[in-house]
């Protein structure tokens, strides 16, 4: 390689095996960095405060030896003080701004104090404050701004790119990776932006520090971590588990005992908690069927409106409790937070630890009770299943974009392919991060890097949460101490009886439900409503020929319908009906009319009207006489199929399953009855065909049309 | 490819990679002094200057290299590569033939090797009549039988078509391009020749710079550079030189002479 000493030419060589030693640029400052950070904390803290274990360690590590540093330390165990006063001590040195990559990226209050009080200016950039970024960017240029904290998704985003990094004057000074475990597919959390990060510090200089930390990550994902961060990297390990916390775990038949044990138990409680659940849907029924119990509990979930002001009210125990799903995660801080129930059983240790440490932080006792039943298993074992899409969808994807010749929009991949929209999101960002295709702007264009799907890779992954799942069902019965069962699945070399949990010192909370509030729940749980949202605009595809919103004439009310398809007690019976008795029982007629009358549908349905399906002829409107005998109205059918389509289920998106609507449904408008009606079908899943149907009655002079379905399917969810 | 730390250390400063249009890079001679500088009176290579960076310019400079290591990690894994002059495999050609002003980084994808390979460049009207485009498309099947590659500056015209006509023929081709290296690899049929491995796209400006004049001239200097032989001007009459192969039609004449 070195032709070095053969000067032959104008050009001397450039290539070099050899480094001539030399002084390093802060070289200087070994021991003051001790010093300088004591000061620093107590200046921001006051004169009596001092490190935590390991604190000062780390410190010293990154501004000192530039150190690549992953931490391994429980969750309040105080890592923003490390990140601030590196921070602040690296930009005193003359460094350049710290980068914090983030799922979670509000500063909580507390935080921004101590930010402050160090003189630490933090900026955030996100999705959310887009129209703050020209503001951030003019800090930016200014070197007014310490410390950037970013989302993952903005690593793979062409205007971070472009318009970001160019900004960080001079350059990246340190480089924060929270959350740590999020880059690892083994960890419970894995978040593919986060892969992002390997190819970031892949790009990054010696000299440059980096500082990963995690709360939740066993041998295995530490080391892929560490493997992902390179050569070189050092890992420090606090103690895992809180003395504070102590654990109950009980296993309960279903979801009406788990409620029954709820709607007593939580009102026994000290303070405020969480109460996690799996699915949204599961947050809304808890959280109401608490509230009918006088429970002050709300429901938390990716779609529930002013999330920061739910937080607020638990933070300032405004609420005994939010019904959450893990979007009430990393980040949420609440030093008084004395319970946390799981309504079902998280995926894995890790999960379950990472969740139950959210108590107890600032309190001397707090309480985590794990409620399980018979379907969590299922659901998680469904998520696994779907956790990557197929190759197939994959190949289709790739192929569209390949084909292409200057790239295409997300709109016009989602129109050329028939996979639902929600995993063409998901392929889209798993290829982002392989590289195999990049963003520009909004348009998605081929990269040169070879892509293969990586099967075995994928049924690994696959494999090992099936296994920490496990780990799970043997939690609920173990007889060993269950704060010890959990810090050994963490690999947490400290793990010991705690004394305090269930096991140790006997179970601190009931664990029969009441008999009469199971009932109550069962009651409950078969009279929680379930609404039909109409579609309110037309697909976009080119195929289309209607476009934009649709009009208000033409579109059907908000219906209703009896059940999940296929979940337990009338879901079930739906299902076995359809798919073996070919006739809906009479009990489900039954039903159909307590929910109509319940309902009262206004203006009032003058007559019944059904969709059409060639595969059963006799199903939907043999159910749907028999509905409008029952309520007294005559049954009229008007809408017809015609053709053969394909069923509706296997149109994957709104684009494919629109058009397959569209071509088929006709509608006989000699007999329509230009008064309010019932439109019957057995499961909604698109809600196409009841838009479709909806908007041909309207434009014959139907006044109002609601939509009933038997049962929503998955796609609707 | 792993990227040495001279070579990050060559982009950080004869590029603004990465970071803004306030950064100011070192011009091509005075990287090229630089070098000699730490080659004779230090015996080092630029690598040492993350260390000791020596002036403050450089050491100014050199804080952009985190911000210049994400942007070249980016482009690898896109498949895109960087040629500094102290790689191996940087031509020879433009050594001897620019001296101290030869491109110190270019951007590139596609097999690095065809850029030692035996070139004919090929350069000429953006919009050639028949009698021109025959021509052009003869030479270029002229050596793909020969195995002789193609270099042209990706410009319409003459340079498109004498790749086009060069690649359809089974051969192999060089396109040095003015106009943005990332839209050029957005292309379909770019990207498929150079996955096929019969074809080398690079650029010595960034990756996403736009066309300019200067960018262009300064192209067009590199095709001819690069190549043994040059068609520099197609002018009339136009006729491929008895015995009909790029040997013979070379045969005793030097570059300058090819001019028809």
């Amino acid at each position: 390689m070195s032709n070095r000493g053969s000067p032959s030419g104008p050009i001397p060589s450039e290539s070099s095996k050899a480094v001539a030693p030399s002084k390093t640029m802060c070289g200087s400052q070994k021991g003051i960095v001790k010093d300088q950070a004591l000061q620093l904390l107590q200046q921001a803290l006051g004169p009596d405060a001092a490190f935590r274990d390991g604190q000062l360690e780390a410190i010293e590590g990154v501004v000192e030896r530039k150190e690549r540093l992953l931490l391994v330390q429980r969750t309040g165990w105080g890592k923003s003080v490390v990140y601030f006063l590196a921070t602040r001590m690296l930009r005193d040195r003359g460094h350049g701004p710290a980068l914090l990559i983030s799922p979670l990226l509000s500063l909580i209050r507390d935080q921004q104090r101590f930010a402050d009080r160090l003189g630490v200016r933090a900026c955030r950039i996100d999705s959310s404050n887009r129209e703050e970024w020209p503001e951030i960017f003019e800090k930016l240029r200014a070197n007014e701004c310490d410390l950037l904290l970013v989302s993952p998704e903005r690593l793979s985003d062409s205007t971070f790119r472009d318009e970001v990094q160019p900004l960080l004057d001079p350059g990246i000074g340190l480089f924060i990776v929270d959350e740590a475990h999020c880059i690892s597919d083994w960890g419970h959390d894995f978040r593919p932006d986060y892969r992002r990060i390997r190819n970031v510090l892949a790009g990054l200089p010696r000299g440059v520090p980096v500082l990963a930390t995690t709360a939740t990550a066993n041998q295995r994902v530490v080391e892929d971590i560490a493997e992902q961060m390179g050569e070189a990297f050092v890992t420090q390990r606090g103690e895992l588990t809180r003395e504070s916390l102590r654990l109950q775990a009980i296993p309960l038949r279903d979801q009406a005992e788990r409620l029954a044990w709820l709607a007593r138990e939580v009102p026994r409680l000290k303070g405020s908690g969480i109460i996690y659940c799996i699915t949204k849907r599961d947050c809304e029924t808890v959280a109401s069927w608490l509230r009918q119990h006088g429970v002050d509990a709300r429901a938390y979930h990716a779609s529930s409106m002013n999330r920061e002001n739910l937080e607020d009210a638990l933070r300032e125990n405004r609420t005994k409790a939010l019904v959450a799903t893990i979007a009430l995660g990393m980040g949420f801080d609440k030093a008084d937070l004395t319970f946390v129930i799981h309504f079902q059983r998280p995926g894995s240790p890790v999960a379950y630890y990472q969740q139950v440490g959210r108590a107890g932080r600032g309190v001397p006792e707090a309480q985590a009770i794990l409620l399980a039943g018979m379907e969590d298993e299922q659901i998680h074992a469904y998520f696994i299943r779907k956790s990557f899409p197929s190759a197939a969808d994959f190949a289709s994807v790739l192929g569209v974009i390949e084909g292409s010749d200057a790239g295409l929009s997300r709109a016009r991949i989602q129109a050329a392919v028939n996979i639902p929209v929600k995993r063409v999101d998901q392929v889209l960002k798993l290829l982002l991060v392989d590289a195999a295709i990049e963003k520009r702007g909004t348009i998605y264009v081929r990269t040169l890097a070879p892509w293969e799907p990586d099967e075995a890779r994928w049924d690994a992954v696959k494999e090992r949460r099936v296994l920490e799942l496990g780990r799970m069902r043997e939690f609920l019965t173990t007889s060993e101490c269950l704060m010890e069962f959990i810090g050994r699945e963490l690999d947490d070399p400290n793990a010991r009886p705690c004394g305090v949990c269930a096991t140790c010192a006997g179970p601190f909370v009931e664990t029969e439900p009441d008999p009469a509030l199971v009932r109550a729940a069962a009651e409950f749980l078969n009279h929680t409503e379930l609404e039909i949202e109409p579609r309110k605009q037309w697909p976009m595809t080119e195929k289309c020929p209607v476009s934009g919103r649709i009009a208000q004439e033409d579109r059907a009310h908000v219906g209703r319908a009896l059940a999940h398809y296929g979940e337990a007690g009338l879901g079930e019976l739906i299902a076995r009906s359809k798919e073996s008795l070919g006739e809906f029982p009479d009990e489900l007629v039954e039903a159909a009319v307590v929910l109509i009358e319940r309902w009262s549908p206004d203006p009032k349905p003058e007559w019944v009207t059904c969709v059409q399906s060639h595969r059963h002829p006799e199903l939907v409107p043999g159910f749907a006489r028999r509905l409008a005998d029952r309520l007294g109205i005559p049954f009229v059918p008007v809408l017809e199929t015609i053709g053969e389509p394909p069923e509706q289920r296997t149109m994957q998106n709104s684009a494919h399953q629109f058009q397959n609507v569209y071509r088929s449904m006709q509608i006989d408008a000699g007999q329509i009855v230009p008064a309010p009606v019932l439109v019957v079908d057995d499961i909604v899943d698109s809600k196409w065909t009841m838009t479709m149907a909806a908007s041909l009655l309207g434009s014959c002079g139907c006044p109002a049309v609601f939509p009933f379905a038997l049962a929503l399917g998955g796609a609707s969810d | 490819m792993k990227l040495t730390d001279d070579a990050l250390v060559a982009v950080c400063l004869c590029t603004r990679l990465g970071r803004g249009p306030h950064v100011v890079p070192l011009h091509v001679r005075e990287w090229t002094d630089l070098i000699l500088e730490l080659q004779r009176e230090h015996q080092t290579t630029p690598s040492s200057l993350i260390d000791n960076p020596r002036t403050e310019r450089i050491e100014d400079l050199l804080r952009g290299l985190a911000s210049v290591g994400l942007e070249l990690e980016r482009l690898r894994s896109n498949g895109v590569w960087v040629l500094t002059r102290g790689d191996e495999d940087y031509p020879r050609l433009w050594k001897r033939a620019l001296g101290a002003d030869a491109p110190p980084v270019l951007f590139g994808a596609g097999p690095r090797a065809a850029l030692t390979a035996k070139l004919v460049a090929i350069i000429g009207a953006r919009k050639p009549d028949e009698i021109e485009s025959e021509f052009v498309r003869a030479l270029g099947e002229l050596c793909a039988r020969d195995g002789w590659g193609a270099v042209a500056d990706g410009t319409p015209g003459v340079a498109r078509l004498a790749v086009e006509s060069t690649l359809s023929a089974g051969g192999f081709a060089v396109e040095i391009v003015a106009d943005s290296l990332e839209h050029a690899l957005a292309k379909k049929h770019t990207r498929e020749a150079i996955l096929a491995g019969s074809l080398t796209v690079l650029t010595p400006h960034l990756p996403d710079a736009p066309f300019s004049g200067t960018r262009g001239a300064e192209c067009a200097r590199l095709v001819e550079a690069l190549a043994l032989h040059s068609f520099s001007k197609i002018a009339r009459p136009l006729r491929l030189p008895p015995g009909d192969s790029i040997e013979s039609a070379f045969a005793d004449r030097g570059q300058a002479e090819f001019e028809l």
